[in-house]
């Protein structure tokens, strides 16, 4: 069995419990503005360029099939009309210049790496998050992979922002011990402007989850302007706060680190976010901390005034 | 409530005004010096002439041997300067190394006929002539104090009645100065008191005049006399060839808090406040908590007493938690907070490799547990083991040059070689190399005492005071000399990029390449860079990984496997302390892609960028050095650099915590955090390249520092400024 990933993360800290490795598949249903996994959105293999580490040695002309390298007198471009992304260049380029995002992997190839941090897991209770992108468009090998880690005794969480039909998630929780459970936004409008769709799909796989009794967390990212109101944070609390499956509820300060990526992947933001002020997120923490078992977030990640 | 505050606040700006006077001292040291290594000694500025002039016993106007030693020792703290912080809890402090022109080798000893060879393989630190490095027991001169010491001395000798009592002379000479420079202090405590204004400090000079007085001849009484005599310990000790090494210092204190608390003579802000002036004074080796010998875990509340007093003084202060699966986990927790709180903090020493791995000596691992953590890396028996760790060092890459140049050689002379040519001509230098070292070890064991006396140490070993001998010529019974090797990660990447590049891709040959290194890469970045992104030692699993351990291991066997020719134990370890930049000057490039002159890797630890793509480092670079650990008592420490936000994440300090408990399971032997500071940050942000190891993290997300834009890592910048000191 063979997926699409583009990252594997050791020493993963915020993805659930403990120490775990987070693995980014690649792929995604949502088109949310401000993501800062931009490689994760489109399902097929892309390619990175980062013209400013080209030491211009010629190896990418010499291999690629289709002549998408253009090297001028002045500058090197890469030709994405033309190119293919086969991702010959990238594994000739040894200055870093041309990257693959995307690599197809066997279940095999992805445990060898999970459990290469077993003992961190161990002492932490932590283990295995599968992320994305959307995880849940590979849900065959992400079945596969997660019984894998569950065989070895990981702890496993699915990492998802279920704009899918339910039943593919239905299908996943008997391998996954924790799911954490994006929700934007709650305001149509809102998740329409920003995340590519109304959420209302959302919505409602998050009450079939909520009904099912698996054990979940929902997380939020807080972007200041677009959902940093008590109405959509205090709403979102309220919603998920009548579930006693429900663990955790956790409001992620938005950060930055997309823009620099998308650059290489030849597209650009079309706007600027920024995480809300310190004070501000902290009021919207209390609001939401009335309706929720344990509400975290980290304050020290919001904007400092 | 009201009443604990105030009895707290004096201790408070007592230790304040501590924290003001060392950063002045710095200051002023930085001045005078121009730069500054190794600020984490006590030495306070000095810039008044010091009448002290050698009495010399040799014809190039030195002082050599012991009985010399310790006679110009006496004189020399007869004259050595007072010093004393009106509201530092304890007297005392060393202002330069001395005596001066006493001790170090005269020419006649020095190994010439092994320097040849020592040239030929890049052996810059030999370990011949190294002083210190071993761990004194100091519940032998708290138990006597300095007049009980010399009664000690005076009743051995006459026991003995050797022939030579140049031993004896020495040392009573030494101490007999020793307490003559207490003495002094207590005239001086008086003067000051007698001209201050102030009634608390009038007082406190006062307290440490009395307290001297006693200590002059006295044993320590109290928690404070105990901590001073430490600190007269220590400042001799330091200023004798820089010795640094303490103990457990939450054992060797708590009797003293246990009877002064029982006594209601002490509480712990005034303990706090001693323990701090300790520190002041200066920042000897130690280590808090770990196993007694049965096991047991010792931490006690004299331990978290010292946490407490390096986080309220906030100086670099070397103190290691000794980590084992019985450990207090409110201390191992209290010392992860407090290095993320200050940016400084305790290293962890980890008894499983450590204990294990010595106990394969043929010791019992009850003995291997009390061997301590008193050295920047290194650890030993404190009392009764000589084991002069942390002085020599293995360059594993010099030889490995030597073998490439043979087999180069060898494909130009038109034979087609193979990794295993290359590998055998390794084993070959590097057995050639380890050889002269250990001749080194036996031309030092057979003349160092002559030359440069151990003598502040010996008298709180187990067997030299009775036996009249120096430590070095059989005063005590237990030797293990040591080995640290250093370069690790050059090597086995080098043997990787060959295997791959040269010998299965067929890439380039031998001779393309000898030709390349030899030109420093000239014209060819490409192939530099093709052979540096390679699976690299760290990732796990990787060729790289595999020729790591066997490096290791080879080095490991030829360095235990036989011992020196006059018999000595060598236990290898891999460690390169802040050496690297010079090792790597004045070597040519290596096949890993590093050029010319560049810095080779740093002990065991993978080189820096290993993994392609950022993130993760941490695991994977403990779980690879952990791999890698020659076992044998020695260490080879990790060092880890971490972000000072992850404390401000969730879970961010027991992820920490996992990281060293797993470690330890590993059979690691010591974990070295680098929190980042806003200093390192702000320089990564002038020099992203020069921090390529730099991982920040943000939610959820790592990223190497270095890749990230502009933009974003001003962001971090801005977020780090703005944290509380
Ligand atoms: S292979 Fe890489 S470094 Fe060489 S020319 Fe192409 S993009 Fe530039
Ligand atoms: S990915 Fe393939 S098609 Fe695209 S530029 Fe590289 S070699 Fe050419």
């Amino acid at each position: 069995m063979i997926g699409t990933v583009f990252n594997l993360q050791r020493f993963s800290t915020a993805d659930g419990p403990g120490v775990r490795t987070t693995v980014f598949m690649k792929g995604c249903s949502n088109q949310c503005a401000w993501c800062h996994n931009p490689e994760s959105i489109r399902r097929e293999a892309e390619i990175r360029f980062y013209p400013d580490r080209c030491i211009g040695c010629g190896r990418c002309l010499q291999v690629c099939p289709v002549g998408a390298h253009v090297s001028g007198a002045e500058a090197h471009n890469l030709d994405r009309a033309t190119c293919t992304a086969c991702g010959l260049c990238a594994s000739e380029c040894f200055a870093g210049a041309v990257e693959a995002a995307g690599t197809s992997m066997s279940v095999e190839d992805v445990l060898r790496e999970i459990v290469k941090d077993a003992p961190y897991y161990r002492h932490s209770g932590g283990g295995v998050t599968i992320s994305g992108g959307e995880p849940v468009l590979q849900a065959e090998f992400v079945g596969e992979l997660l019984r894998a880690c569950q065989y070895h005794g990981l702890h496993t969480a699915l990492d998802t922002a279920g704009h899918y039909a339910w039943s593919l998630l239905d299908g996943l929780l008997d391998v996954v011990d924790l799911v954490l459970y994006d929700v934007k936004a709650l305001d149509p409008d809102t998740h329409l402007r920003y995340v590519g769709n109304d959420g209302r799909l959302i919505r409602e796989n998050l009450h079939r989850l909520g009904g099912s009794g698996h054990p979940f967390a929902v997380r939020t990212p807080v972007i200041a302007g677009v959902n940093d109101t008590e109405a959509e944070i205090g709403g979102i609390a309220r919603i998920i706060g009548q579930y006693s499956s429900l663990t955790y509820y956790e409001l992620l300060p938005y950060h930055a680190l997309g823009n620099a990526k998308l650059q290489s992947l030849g597209r650009h933001a079309a706007e600027r976010f920024a995480a809300p002020e310190r004070h501000h997120l902290e009021n919207l923490a209390a609001t939401a901390e009335s309706f929720v078992p344990d509400l975290r977030y980290s304050s020290s990640l919001a904007r400092q005034t | 409530m009201d009443n604990l505050a105030d009895s707290r606040r004096p201790y408070d700006e007592h230790i304040q005004a501590l924290c003001h006077a060392k950063d002045e001292h710095t200051r002023r040291k930085l001045q005078l010096r121009g730069y500054l290594d190794i600020d984490d000694h006590g030495w306070v500025p000095w810039e008044d002439p010091i009448p002290f002039a050698v009495t010399p016993n040799h014809h190039d106007g030195r002082a050599y041997g012991i009985r010399a030693t310790g006679e110009n020792f006496r004189a020399w703290l007869q004259v050595h300067p007072l010093y004393i912080h009106p509201r530092s809890a304890l007297a005392g402090a060393w202002v330069q190394f001395g005596p001066p022109a006493v001790g170090g080798w005269r020419s006649e000893d020095r190994p010439g006929h092994l320097q040849p060879e020592f040239d030929r393989y890049h052996i810059r630190n030999s370990g011949v002539g190294a002083m210190n490095h071993f761990g004194p027991d100091m519940r032998i001169g708290l138990e006597l104090g300095w007049g009980g010491l010399l009664r000690k001395l005076r009743r051995f000798r006459a026991l003995n009645r050797p022939s030579d009592p140049a031993f004896y002379d020495g040392e009573e000479a030494f101490v007999e100065g020793v307490q003559c420079w207490i003495q002094r202090h207590v005239g001086h405590a008086r003067e000051l008191a007698a001209a201050e204004a102030n009634a608390d400090i009038q007082d406190n000079l006062r307290h440490i005049a009395a307290m001297n007085e006693w200590l002059v001849d006295g044993a320590p009484r109290t928690f404070r006399e105990a901590c001073q005599f430490l600190a007269w310990f220590q400042s001799v000790d330091r200023m004798w060839h820089a010795g640094g090494a303490l103990g457990q210092l939450d054992e060797l204190l708590r009797p003293f808090y246990e009877a002064d608390v029982a006594a209601g003579r002490l509480d712990d802000d005034e303990a706090v406040w001693c323990l701090a002036s300790l520190f002041f004074n200066d920042t000897h080796y130690s280590q808090i908590g770990g196993p007694a010998a049965d096991g047991h875990d010792v931490t006690s509340p004299v331990s978290f007493l010292i946490l407490e007093a390096m986080h309220r003084l906030r100086i670099p202060v070397n103190m290691a938690v000794r980590l084992h699966d019985g450990l207090d986990e409110n201390l191992l927790r209290r010392a992860v907070e407090y290095l993320f709180a200050d940016g400084t903090g305790c290293s962890f020493a980890c008894s499983k490799g450590l204990d294990e791995g010595f106990a394969r000596n043929g010791y019992p691992v009850e003995l291997a547990r009390l061997r301590a953590k008193v050295g920047c890396n290194w650890t030993a028996l404190p009392g009764i083991e000589y084991c002069l760790q942390d002085v020599t060092r293995q360059c594993l890459v010099t030889p490995f040059q030597l073998a490439f140049q043979d087999v180069v050689q060898l494909a130009r002379d038109g034979y087609d070689p193979d990794m295993d040519d290359l590998w055998d001509r390794y084993c070959h230098h590097l057995g050639l190399s380890v050889e002269v070292l250990k001749q080194g070890k036996d031309w030092h064991m057979a003349h160092h005492a002559n030359n440069t006396a151990e003598i502040v140490l010996n008298l709180f070993m187990h067997g030299t005071v009775e036996r009249g001998l120096d430590v070095v010529c059989g005063g005590v019974d237990i030797y293990n000399l040591a080995v640290d090797g250093l370069g690790l990660a050059t090597v086995a990447d080098s043997l990787a990029a060959i295997e791959q590049r040269v010998c299965s891709e067929q890439r380039l040959g031998w001779t393309r390449l000898g030709d390349l290194l030899d030109h420093n890469w000239e014209g060819a970045e490409d192939v530099r860079l093709m052979m540096k992104n390679i699976p690299r030692y760290g990732t796990g699993g990787t060729r790289a990984d595999y020729w790591a351990l066997r490096v290791s291991e080879q080095y490991s066997n030829l360095v235990r496997g036989t011992p020196t020719p006059h018999g000595y134990r060598i236990l290898p370890g891999l460690f390169s302390h802040g050496t690297i930049v010079a090792w790597g000057r004045d070597l040519g490039a290596t096949p890993n892609g590093r050029r010319e002159g560049e810095p080779i890797s740093h002990s065991a630890n993978p080189d820096p960028g290993f993994l392609p793509g950022g993130g993760g480092a941490p695991t994977a670079k403990s779980t690879a050095v952990a791999a890698v650990q020659p076992r044998w008592g020695n260490t080879t420490p990790v060092q880890l650099d971490i972000d000072r936000g992850l404390a401000g994440i969730i879970g961010g300090i027991e992820s920490v915590i996992a990281l060293l408990k797993a470690h330890n399971e590993l059979g690691g032997t010591l974990v070295n955090i680098n929190v980042i500071s806003r200093e390192q940050i702000l320089e990564a942000h002038d020099d992203p390249a020069a921090h390529p190891d730099l991982v920040v993290r943000v939610t959820g997300y790592s990223a190497y520092f270095r890749s990230l834009s502009r933009e974003y890592r001003q962001q971090l910048v801005d977020r780090i400024m703005a944290e509380p000191r």
